[in-house]
Protein backbone atom coordinates (compact mmCIF):
# COMPACT_ATOMS: atom_id res chain seq x y z
CA UNK A 1 0.00 0.00 0.00
CA UNK A 2 1.04 3.51 -0.82
CA UNK A 3 2.38 5.73 2.22
CA UNK A 4 -0.29 8.30 1.55
CA UNK A 5 -3.46 5.63 1.74
CA UNK A 6 -2.07 5.01 5.86
CA UNK A 7 -1.87 8.65 6.16
CA UNK A 8 -5.72 8.89 5.03
CA UNK A 9 -6.71 5.86 6.40
CA UNK A 10 -5.00 7.21 10.13
CA UNK A 11 -6.74 10.71 9.65
CA UNK A 12 -10.23 9.23 8.87
CA UNK A 13 -9.90 6.43 12.01
CA UNK A 14 -8.49 9.91 14.04
CA UNK A 15 -12.06 11.94 12.76
CA UNK A 16 -14.19 8.84 13.32
CA UNK A 17 -12.94 8.32 16.87
CA UNK A 18 -12.79 11.92 18.14
CA UNK A 19 -16.81 12.44 16.84
CA UNK A 20 -17.74 8.90 18.45
CA UNK A 21 -15.79 10.70 21.56
CA UNK A 22 -17.72 14.10 21.19
CA UNK A 23 -20.74 12.06 20.94
CA UNK A 24 -20.15 10.30 23.68
CA UNK A 25 -19.21 13.05 26.28
CA UNK A 26 -22.18 15.27 25.35
CA UNK A 27 -24.53 12.27 26.13
CA UNK A 28 -22.67 10.96 29.83
CA UNK A 29 -24.60 13.80 31.88
CA UNK A 30 -27.45 15.47 31.37
CA UNK A 31 -28.05 18.54 34.00
CA UNK A 32 -31.63 19.10 34.67
CA UNK A 33 -32.66 22.37 33.24
CA UNK A 34 -33.18 25.27 35.60
CA UNK A 35 -36.14 27.57 35.66
CA UNK A 36 -36.77 30.34 32.80
CA UNK A 37 -36.07 33.06 34.97
CA UNK A 38 -33.13 31.63 37.01
CA UNK A 39 -29.73 32.73 35.63
CA UNK A 40 -28.43 29.22 36.25
CA UNK A 41 -28.83 27.74 32.23
CA UNK A 42 -28.40 24.10 33.61
CA UNK A 43 -28.09 23.07 37.76
CA UNK A 44 -25.43 20.88 39.23
CA UNK A 45 -25.61 19.35 42.87
CA UNK A 46 -23.17 20.51 45.16
CA UNK A 47 -21.56 16.42 45.20
CA UNK A 48 -20.68 17.42 41.47
CA UNK A 49 -17.69 19.36 42.13
CA UNK A 50 -16.63 17.09 44.98
CA UNK A 51 -13.28 15.56 45.19
CA UNK A 52 -14.43 11.33 45.00
CA UNK A 53 -13.16 10.54 48.47
CA UNK A 54 -15.99 13.32 50.00
CA UNK A 55 -18.37 12.20 47.52
CA UNK A 56 -17.95 8.94 48.85
CA UNK A 57 -18.20 9.17 52.07
CA UNK A 58 -21.76 11.40 51.58
CA UNK A 59 -22.67 8.82 49.72
CA UNK A 60 -21.95 5.97 52.16
CA UNK A 61 -24.66 6.90 55.67
CA UNK A 62 -22.24 4.51 57.79
CA UNK A 63 -19.26 6.73 56.81
CA UNK A 64 -20.91 9.96 56.53
CA UNK A 65 -19.82 11.85 59.87
CA UNK A 66 -23.45 14.24 59.81
CA UNK A 67 -24.96 10.77 60.69
CA UNK A 68 -24.73 10.73 64.35
CA UNK A 69 -26.43 13.65 64.41
CA UNK A 70 -29.56 12.50 62.21
CA UNK A 71 -29.90 9.41 64.60
CA UNK A 72 -29.99 11.85 67.55
CA UNK A 73 -32.28 13.75 65.96
CA UNK A 74 -34.61 10.72 65.61
CA UNK A 75 -34.08 10.20 69.05
CA UNK A 76 -35.33 13.49 69.79
CA UNK A 77 -38.08 13.38 67.54
CA UNK A 78 -39.48 10.05 69.46
CA UNK A 79 -38.68 10.98 72.98
CA UNK A 80 -39.18 13.63 75.13
CA UNK A 81 -36.79 16.02 76.06
CA UNK A 82 -36.01 16.27 80.02
CA UNK A 83 -38.64 19.08 81.39
CA UNK A 84 -41.23 18.54 78.33
CA UNK A 85 -44.23 16.39 78.98
CA UNK A 86 -44.03 15.16 74.86
CA UNK A 87 -42.10 15.17 72.16
CA UNK A 88 -42.14 16.19 68.54
CA UNK A 89 -44.23 12.48 67.52
CA UNK A 90 -47.10 13.07 69.79
CA UNK A 91 -48.38 16.06 67.69
CA UNK A 92 -47.02 15.08 64.18
CA UNK A 93 -47.02 11.91 63.97
CA UNK A 94 -44.03 9.15 62.34
CA UNK A 95 -41.04 11.27 61.59
CA UNK A 96 -41.17 9.43 57.89
CA UNK A 97 -44.42 10.48 57.16
CA UNK A 98 -45.20 11.72 53.90
CA UNK A 99 -46.92 15.35 55.33
CA UNK A 100 -43.37 15.54 57.22
CA UNK A 101 -41.08 15.56 54.44
CA UNK A 102 -43.24 17.78 52.42
CA UNK A 103 -43.56 20.67 54.87
CA UNK A 104 -39.87 20.36 55.37
CA UNK A 105 -38.65 20.50 51.87
CA UNK A 106 -40.80 24.00 51.91
CA UNK A 107 -38.94 25.76 54.16
CA UNK A 108 -38.35 29.13 54.61
CA UNK A 109 -42.21 30.08 54.43
CA UNK A 110 -44.61 32.09 55.39
CA UNK A 111 -45.72 31.55 59.14
CA UNK A 112 -49.11 33.21 60.07
CA UNK A 113 -48.67 32.42 63.73
CA UNK A 114 -45.75 35.13 63.73
CA UNK A 115 -46.62 36.76 60.33
CA UNK A 116 -43.16 36.37 58.41
CA UNK A 117 -41.30 34.26 56.47
CA UNK A 118 -39.42 32.00 58.56
CA UNK A 119 -36.27 28.92 58.33
CA UNK A 120 -37.17 25.53 59.72
CA UNK A 121 -34.52 26.27 62.49
CA UNK A 122 -37.29 29.04 63.76
CA UNK A 123 -40.24 26.83 63.17
CA UNK A 124 -38.47 23.82 65.61
CA UNK A 125 -37.98 26.60 68.40
CA UNK A 126 -41.38 28.25 67.91
CA UNK A 127 -42.48 24.42 68.49
CA UNK A 128 -40.14 24.43 71.55
CA UNK A 129 -41.70 27.16 72.65
CA UNK A 130 -45.27 27.01 72.27
CA UNK A 131 -45.93 23.19 72.21
CA UNK A 132 -43.27 21.79 75.02
CA UNK A 133 -42.50 24.50 76.97
CA UNK A 134 -39.04 24.40 76.25
CA UNK A 135 -36.29 27.17 75.97
CA UNK A 136 -35.66 28.07 72.35
CA UNK A 137 -32.19 26.83 70.98
CA UNK A 138 -29.31 29.04 69.40
CA UNK A 139 -28.09 28.25 65.96
CA UNK A 140 -24.90 26.46 66.89
CA UNK A 141 -27.05 24.23 69.65
CA UNK A 142 -25.90 20.58 68.69
CA UNK A 143 -29.29 19.63 69.17
CA UNK A 144 -31.12 21.75 66.98
CA UNK A 145 -28.66 20.89 64.04
CA UNK A 146 -29.43 17.47 64.78
CA UNK A 147 -33.36 18.23 64.35
CA UNK A 148 -32.62 19.82 61.51
CA UNK A 149 -30.59 17.44 60.22
CA UNK A 150 -32.75 14.62 60.84
CA UNK A 151 -36.21 16.29 59.37
CA UNK A 152 -33.48 17.61 56.07
CA UNK A 153 -32.81 14.00 56.22
CA UNK A 154 -36.08 12.83 56.03
CA UNK A 155 -36.86 14.87 52.95
CA UNK A 156 -33.99 13.87 51.00
CA UNK A 157 -34.76 12.91 47.26
CA UNK A 158 -37.35 15.48 47.33
CA UNK A 159 -36.62 18.84 45.57
CA UNK A 160 -36.57 22.39 47.72
CA UNK A 161 -40.48 23.55 47.31
CA UNK A 162 -40.29 26.73 48.28
CA UNK A 163 -43.34 29.16 47.36
CA UNK A 164 -41.79 32.78 45.96
CA UNK A 165 -45.57 34.48 45.61
CA UNK A 166 -48.06 35.81 47.66
CA UNK A 167 -46.47 37.04 51.58
CA UNK A 168 -42.75 35.24 50.22
CA UNK A 169 -42.38 37.30 47.49
CA UNK A 170 -41.16 40.91 48.80
CA UNK A 171 -38.57 38.13 51.03
CA UNK A 172 -37.36 36.32 47.49
CA UNK A 173 -36.94 39.54 46.15
CA UNK A 174 -34.79 40.57 49.22
CA UNK A 175 -32.69 37.43 48.75
CA UNK A 176 -32.29 37.85 44.50
CA UNK A 177 -31.11 41.39 45.50
CA UNK A 178 -28.64 40.04 48.15
CA UNK A 179 -27.14 37.17 46.10
CA UNK A 180 -25.78 40.05 43.51
CA UNK A 181 -24.53 42.87 45.89
CA UNK A 182 -21.40 43.15 46.28
CA UNK A 183 -19.98 43.27 49.42
CA UNK A 184 -17.03 43.19 52.03
CA UNK A 185 -13.49 44.78 51.01
CA UNK A 186 -13.14 42.67 48.33
CA UNK A 187 -16.57 43.76 46.63
CA UNK A 188 -17.87 40.22 45.66
CA UNK A 189 -21.28 39.44 44.64
CA UNK A 190 -22.82 35.50 45.24
CA UNK A 191 -23.52 35.76 41.89
CA UNK A 192 -19.94 36.33 40.94
CA UNK A 193 -18.95 33.38 41.85
CA UNK A 194 -21.99 30.77 41.62
CA UNK A 195 -23.08 31.87 38.80
CA UNK A 196 -20.33 32.31 36.99
CA UNK A 197 -17.30 31.04 38.02
CA UNK A 198 -18.23 27.51 39.42
CA UNK A 199 -15.97 24.64 38.26
CA UNK A 200 -13.12 26.95 38.52
CA UNK A 201 -10.93 26.32 41.23
CA UNK A 202 -10.37 29.01 44.30
CA UNK A 203 -7.57 27.34 46.14
CA UNK A 204 -8.04 24.05 46.66
CA UNK A 205 -11.59 23.72 46.48
CA UNK A 206 -13.93 23.62 43.48
CA UNK A 207 -16.34 26.68 43.19
CA UNK A 208 -19.94 25.28 43.30
CA UNK A 209 -23.28 25.94 41.75
CA UNK A 210 -23.88 27.50 45.70
CA UNK A 211 -27.43 25.28 46.29
CA UNK A 212 -28.67 24.87 49.90
CA UNK A 213 -29.84 21.32 49.73
CA UNK A 214 -26.84 19.39 51.68
CA UNK A 215 -27.06 21.80 54.17
CA UNK A 216 -26.50 20.73 57.55
CA UNK A 217 -23.30 19.28 56.25
CA UNK A 218 -20.19 18.01 57.63
CA UNK A 219 -17.19 20.44 56.76
CA UNK A 220 -14.03 18.65 56.89
CA UNK A 221 -12.34 21.14 57.32
CA UNK A 222 -13.90 21.94 60.54
CA UNK A 223 -14.43 18.65 61.65
CA UNK A 224 -17.71 19.23 62.56
CA UNK A 225 -21.28 19.68 61.27
CA UNK A 226 -22.25 23.19 59.82
CA UNK A 227 -25.44 24.94 59.35
CA UNK A 228 -26.51 26.47 55.68
CA UNK A 229 -25.89 30.28 57.68
CA UNK A 230 -23.02 29.05 59.10
CA UNK A 231 -21.71 28.56 55.37
CA UNK A 232 -22.96 31.80 54.71
CA UNK A 233 -20.86 33.35 56.87
CA UNK A 234 -17.95 31.78 55.74
CA UNK A 235 -18.39 32.80 52.28
CA UNK A 236 -19.13 36.74 54.00
CA UNK A 237 -15.75 35.91 55.63
CA UNK A 238 -13.89 35.04 52.07
CA UNK A 239 -15.19 37.98 50.92
CA UNK A 240 -13.84 40.24 54.12
CA UNK A 241 -17.33 41.22 54.87
CA UNK A 242 -18.99 40.86 57.98
CA UNK A 243 -21.27 37.68 58.50
CA UNK A 244 -24.59 37.70 60.09
CA UNK A 245 -26.16 35.96 63.09
CA UNK A 246 -28.32 32.84 62.72
CA UNK A 247 -31.78 33.40 61.36
CA UNK A 248 -31.05 37.44 60.16
CA UNK A 249 -33.85 38.07 57.92
CA UNK A 250 -30.98 38.91 55.20
CA UNK A 251 -30.10 35.20 55.63
CA UNK A 252 -33.16 33.66 55.62
CA UNK A 253 -34.27 35.87 52.23
CA UNK A 254 -31.25 34.19 50.88
CA UNK A 255 -31.98 30.75 51.76
CA UNK A 256 -35.21 31.37 50.08
CA UNK A 257 -33.63 32.58 47.13
CA UNK A 258 -31.20 30.19 46.90
CA UNK A 259 -34.17 27.12 47.29
CA UNK A 260 -35.87 28.80 44.29
CA UNK A 261 -32.54 28.71 42.72
CA UNK A 262 -31.72 24.88 43.07
CA UNK A 263 -35.66 23.64 42.15
CA UNK A 264 -35.48 20.62 40.16
CA UNK A 265 -32.71 19.28 42.34
CA UNK A 266 -33.17 16.85 45.16
CA UNK A 267 -32.37 17.73 48.64
CA UNK A 268 -29.17 15.61 50.02
CA UNK A 269 -28.83 16.49 53.36
CA UNK A 270 -26.69 15.63 54.94
CA UNK A 271 -23.97 16.21 53.05
CA UNK A 272 -20.10 15.94 53.44
CA UNK A 273 -18.01 19.35 52.13
CA UNK A 274 -14.57 20.16 51.99
CA UNK B 1 -4.54 2.84 -8.78
CA UNK B 2 -3.76 6.68 -10.18
CA UNK B 3 -7.22 7.91 -9.53
CA UNK B 4 -7.33 6.45 -6.09
CA UNK B 5 -4.72 8.88 -5.67
CA UNK B 6 -6.46 11.60 -6.32
CA UNK B 7 -9.30 10.72 -4.30
CA UNK B 8 -6.63 9.90 -1.39
CA UNK B 9 -4.67 13.20 -1.94
CA UNK B 10 -7.84 15.44 -2.75
CA UNK B 11 -9.28 14.15 0.56
CA UNK B 12 -6.28 14.66 2.90
CA UNK B 13 -5.81 18.56 1.37
CA UNK B 14 -9.57 18.72 1.96
CA UNK B 15 -8.85 17.83 6.06
CA UNK B 16 -5.90 19.90 6.20
CA UNK B 17 -7.66 23.07 4.52
CA UNK B 18 -10.40 22.77 7.20
CA UNK B 19 -8.07 22.10 10.07
CA UNK B 20 -6.13 25.26 9.21
CA UNK B 21 -9.27 27.13 8.46
CA UNK B 22 -10.62 26.16 12.01
CA UNK B 23 -7.47 26.94 13.75
CA UNK B 24 -7.47 29.98 11.96
CA UNK B 25 -10.77 31.21 13.13
CA UNK B 26 -10.14 29.89 16.84
CA UNK B 27 -7.41 32.27 16.92
CA UNK B 28 -9.27 35.25 15.51
CA UNK B 29 -12.19 34.30 17.99
CA UNK B 30 -9.69 34.23 21.05
CA UNK B 31 -8.10 37.53 19.59
CA UNK B 32 -11.65 38.89 19.62
CA UNK B 33 -12.37 37.46 23.29
CA UNK B 34 -8.95 38.94 24.46
CA UNK B 35 -10.21 42.23 22.96
CA UNK B 36 -13.19 42.28 24.86
CA UNK B 37 -11.73 41.34 28.18
CA UNK B 38 -9.26 44.04 27.99
CA UNK B 39 -9.25 47.59 28.31
CA UNK B 40 -9.48 47.98 24.56
CA UNK B 41 -13.25 47.25 24.42
CA UNK B 42 -13.58 50.13 26.47
CA UNK B 43 -12.84 52.17 23.48
CA UNK B 44 -15.96 51.63 21.65
CA UNK B 45 -18.55 51.28 24.49
CA UNK B 46 -17.65 54.07 26.93
CA UNK B 47 -17.27 56.89 24.86
CA UNK B 48 -17.38 59.48 27.60
CA UNK B 49 -14.60 57.45 29.70
CA UNK B 50 -11.45 59.46 28.07
CA UNK B 51 -9.72 59.87 31.21
CA UNK B 52 -10.12 56.55 32.09
CA UNK B 53 -9.59 54.88 29.12
CA UNK B 54 -5.52 56.49 28.72
CA UNK B 55 -5.44 55.89 32.43
CA UNK B 56 -6.17 52.27 31.76
CA UNK B 57 -3.96 51.55 28.47
CA UNK B 58 -1.09 53.88 30.02
CA UNK B 59 -1.26 52.33 33.37
CA UNK B 60 0.30 54.12 36.86
CA UNK B 61 3.90 54.76 35.78
CA UNK B 62 4.69 56.33 39.12
CA UNK B 63 5.25 54.41 42.72
CA UNK B 64 2.51 54.84 44.90
CA UNK B 65 5.52 55.60 47.75
CA UNK B 66 7.97 57.41 45.65
CA UNK B 67 10.21 54.40 46.19
CA UNK B 68 11.25 50.89 44.67
CA UNK B 69 9.47 48.03 46.23
CA UNK B 70 11.19 45.21 47.97
CA UNK B 71 10.23 41.62 45.69
CA UNK B 72 11.60 39.41 48.38
CA UNK B 73 8.49 41.04 50.95
CA UNK B 74 6.39 40.97 47.89
CA UNK B 75 6.59 37.20 47.60
CA UNK B 76 5.35 36.75 51.05
CA UNK B 77 2.79 39.31 50.28
CA UNK B 78 1.34 37.14 47.74
CA UNK B 79 1.53 34.21 49.41
CA UNK B 80 0.38 35.19 52.67
CA UNK B 81 -3.67 34.33 52.77
CA UNK B 82 -4.63 37.37 54.78
CA UNK B 83 -3.00 39.51 52.81
CA UNK B 84 -2.45 39.59 48.92
CA UNK B 85 -3.82 35.89 48.83
CA UNK B 86 -3.25 36.00 45.30
CA UNK B 87 -2.94 32.28 44.70
CA UNK B 88 -5.99 31.40 45.90
CA UNK B 89 -7.34 32.29 42.47
CA UNK B 90 -3.98 32.21 40.46
CA UNK B 91 -1.34 29.86 39.56
CA UNK B 92 2.41 30.33 40.06
CA UNK B 93 4.42 27.46 38.73
CA UNK B 94 7.16 28.59 40.42
CA UNK B 95 6.24 28.70 43.08
CA UNK B 96 4.96 24.99 42.72
CA UNK B 97 5.44 23.97 46.69
CA UNK B 98 2.72 26.17 47.55
CA UNK B 99 -0.33 24.16 47.73
CA UNK B 100 -3.84 24.28 46.61
CA UNK B 101 -3.27 27.21 44.01
CA UNK B 102 -6.66 28.24 42.67
CA UNK B 103 -7.86 28.94 38.66
CA UNK B 104 -9.94 31.19 38.82
CA UNK B 105 -7.64 34.04 37.42
CA UNK B 106 -5.11 33.65 34.35
CA UNK B 107 -1.39 32.32 35.66
CA UNK B 108 1.03 34.70 37.08
CA UNK B 109 3.61 32.67 35.43
CA UNK B 110 5.68 35.54 32.78
CA UNK B 111 2.97 37.88 33.62
CA UNK B 112 5.94 40.84 33.66
CA UNK B 113 6.54 39.65 29.48
CA UNK B 114 2.70 40.66 29.43
CA UNK B 115 2.10 43.49 31.19
CA UNK B 116 4.89 46.46 32.15
CA UNK B 117 5.43 47.67 35.44
CA UNK B 118 2.97 50.45 34.95
CA UNK B 119 0.42 48.30 33.68
CA UNK B 120 0.67 46.06 36.74
CA UNK B 121 0.85 48.50 39.30
CA UNK B 122 -2.45 49.42 38.03
CA UNK B 123 -3.56 46.33 37.70
CA UNK B 124 -3.23 45.86 41.28
CA UNK B 125 -4.74 48.99 42.38
CA UNK B 126 -7.87 48.76 40.07
CA UNK B 127 -8.19 45.59 37.87
CA UNK B 128 -11.57 47.24 36.74
CA UNK B 129 -9.94 49.83 34.68
CA UNK B 130 -8.88 47.18 32.33
CA UNK B 131 -11.48 44.16 33.15
CA UNK B 132 -14.26 45.59 33.90
CA UNK B 133 -15.93 42.77 34.86
CA UNK B 134 -13.85 41.35 36.69
CA UNK B 135 -14.62 39.46 40.22
CA UNK B 136 -10.68 40.57 40.77
CA UNK B 137 -10.74 42.97 44.28
CA UNK B 138 -9.45 46.55 44.15
CA UNK B 139 -6.67 46.34 46.49
CA UNK B 140 -5.77 49.88 46.26
CA UNK B 141 -8.53 52.14 47.11
CA UNK B 142 -8.27 55.21 49.13
CA UNK B 143 -11.52 56.53 49.97
CA UNK B 144 -12.09 59.79 52.43
CA UNK B 145 -13.09 58.71 55.88
CA UNK B 146 -13.69 54.51 54.25
CA UNK B 147 -12.13 51.41 55.36
CA UNK B 148 -8.40 51.46 54.59
CA UNK B 149 -7.11 49.45 51.31
CA UNK B 150 -6.36 45.94 51.38
CA UNK B 151 -2.72 46.83 50.81
CA UNK B 152 -0.88 49.81 51.88
CA UNK B 153 1.29 51.80 49.44
CA UNK B 154 4.06 50.00 50.07
CA UNK B 155 2.95 46.72 50.44
CA UNK B 156 1.32 47.44 46.61
CA UNK B 157 4.62 48.56 45.53
CA UNK B 158 6.32 45.26 46.89
CA UNK B 159 4.06 43.17 45.02
CA UNK B 160 4.54 45.10 42.10
CA UNK B 161 8.42 44.75 42.23
CA UNK B 162 7.84 41.01 42.92
CA UNK B 163 5.64 40.72 40.29
CA UNK B 164 7.88 42.16 37.38
CA UNK B 165 10.83 39.32 38.68
CA UNK B 166 8.13 36.78 36.82
CA UNK B 167 9.55 37.35 33.18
Amino acid sequence: MRPIFGWALILLTACALGGAFFVAAGEMRAYPPAEPANPLKFLMQGEDFLIPTLRAQQADDFDNPAFPLVEAGEAAWTRPETGAAKACQDCHGAGGRNAVKQAVASYPKYAPDVRGVISLETRINLCRKNHLGLDPLPGDDPRIIAMTAYLRWLARGSPSTVSVTGPNAEVFERGSRLFQTKLGRFQISCAQCHNEKFGQKYGADTISQGHPLAYPAFKSSEGRVITLHERFRMCNRLARAEGLPDDAPDYVALELYLGWRSKNLPITAPGVRP
Amino acid sequence: MARLHTCASLLIWTCLGAAVLSFASSLAWSAECKRKTAGFYLLETAAGASHRLSLSLQGITASLTGALGDPERGRELLINRQKGDCLSCHKLGMLATIADQGGVGPALDGIAQRYSEAQLRQILVEPKAYFPDTIMPTYYKVEEGGEAPILTAAELEDLVAYLKTLK
